[in-house]
């Protein structure tokens, strides 16, 4: 191997054992939501012509003499970047920076008693779901970023569960937007405020 | 330096020799007969609950809209997998919902039904 083959080939091997760990961990949930106002009209549109148009609603829930639809879209990104020391036992460690995000969109339609459309709006907004540091073994790769809180299963899936929830959380059940189908309620939505305070997390 | 170009392919070797690579496929909720050949063709005005019940089996969500039955299937599909390569990695996670809705009237007759744009094909479950 030729002096010049040789170099390339150390810092080859330098610059990927330095920079190693860059990892992108990606999730996607719920559907496409695809909603264009201008096709429909409050007061004149049916219920029938959305559904036939979006298909089923994530969610769905009484809302006054009316009731209130709910598609959401949500995508997680998380971006990590790491780096090795390359001395001694430290070499085994690599640190860990990760950046995470969620592309969000939601679509909230409300009809009135005669089921007609009242209104709709579609909403996308990016989440920032925070920076995190983290220490690990140079071979792991594992998501820093708590994400969970946006990848629950579906309430739909849940059904019964409320039966089985221990208290006061049991006894909030029957408060709880989307468990009662008295109104709908975004992913994510933080557990220590509004209805959910009562169940003291 | 034959010591030399030895070394060079053990780390080469340790460098690149250690990927991994991982998948993963996993469902969850109702099966998504809706999705089947074999299912019998809804009719608004005509089918009525049972009817329904009797295709699709239990639903994973009943719920009451203005004091008329809402029957929710859900099916959920998730797949995903991942490069481990030491220096990049890469992992994806997607979840496909594939659901149906039937809205009844007062009598339990289908007013009007609809399956989500996105679909996972049928399979059934072996017996």
């Amino acid at each position: 191997m030729s002096l010049r083959a040789s170099k390339f080939f150390t810092i080859l091997l330098l610059s990927l054992v330095f920079f190693s760990g860059c990892t992108i961990i990606q999730k996607e949930s719920m559907n496409a939501v695809a909603f264009n106002p201008t096709e429909y009209e409050p007061g004149k549109s049916s219920w029938n012509d959305l559904l036939a148009d979006l298909g089923p609603p994530d969610q769905m829930g009484d809302q006054g003499s009316g009731m209130v639809w709910l598609y959401e879209n949500i995508a997680v990104s998380e971006f990590q970047m790491g780096i090795r020391l390359d001395y001694e036992w430290i070499e085994l460690a690599k640190l860990v920076h990760a950046t995470t995000e969620a592309d969000r969109v939601a679509l909230i339609l409300t009809f009135d008693k005669d089921r007609k459309l009242q209104s709709g709006n579609i909403f996308e907004w990016k989440d920032d779901l925070g920076h995190d540091n983290a220490i690990q073994f140079f071979l792991v790769v594992s998501s820093l970023a708590d994400a969970d809180h946006l990848d629950s299963s579906p309430y739909q899936l849940q059904w019964g569960r409320s039966l089985l929830m221990g208290l006061p959380e049991g006894l909030n059940a029957q408060w709880v937007p989307e468990l009662n189908g008295k109104g709908v309620e975004l992913r994510g939505t933080p557990l220590k405020a509004g209805q959910h305070t009562l169940e003291m997390h | 330096m034959k010591i030399r170009m030895l070394i060079l392919m053990v780390l080469l070797a340790v460098v690149f020799g250690l990927p991994g690579c991982a998948s993963y496929e996993r469902t969850s909720g109702v099966e998504n007969t809706w999705r089947s050949k074999d299912v019998p063709t809804f009719e608004k005005g005509v089918t009525t609950q049972a009817d329904v019940i009797k295709a699709l089996g239990p639903p994973s969500q009943i719920i009451t809209l203005q004091d008329k039955p809402v029957f929710y299937y859900l099916h959920e599909h998730r797949e995903g997998g991942g490069v481990f390569l030491l220096v990049f990695n890469y992992a994806k996670d997607k979840a496909v919902y594939d659901r149906a809705v039937f809205f009844f009237d007062a009598d339990g007759v289908i007013e009007d039904y609809s399956l989500s744009k996105e679909g996972v094909p049928y399979e059934p479950e072996s017996e």
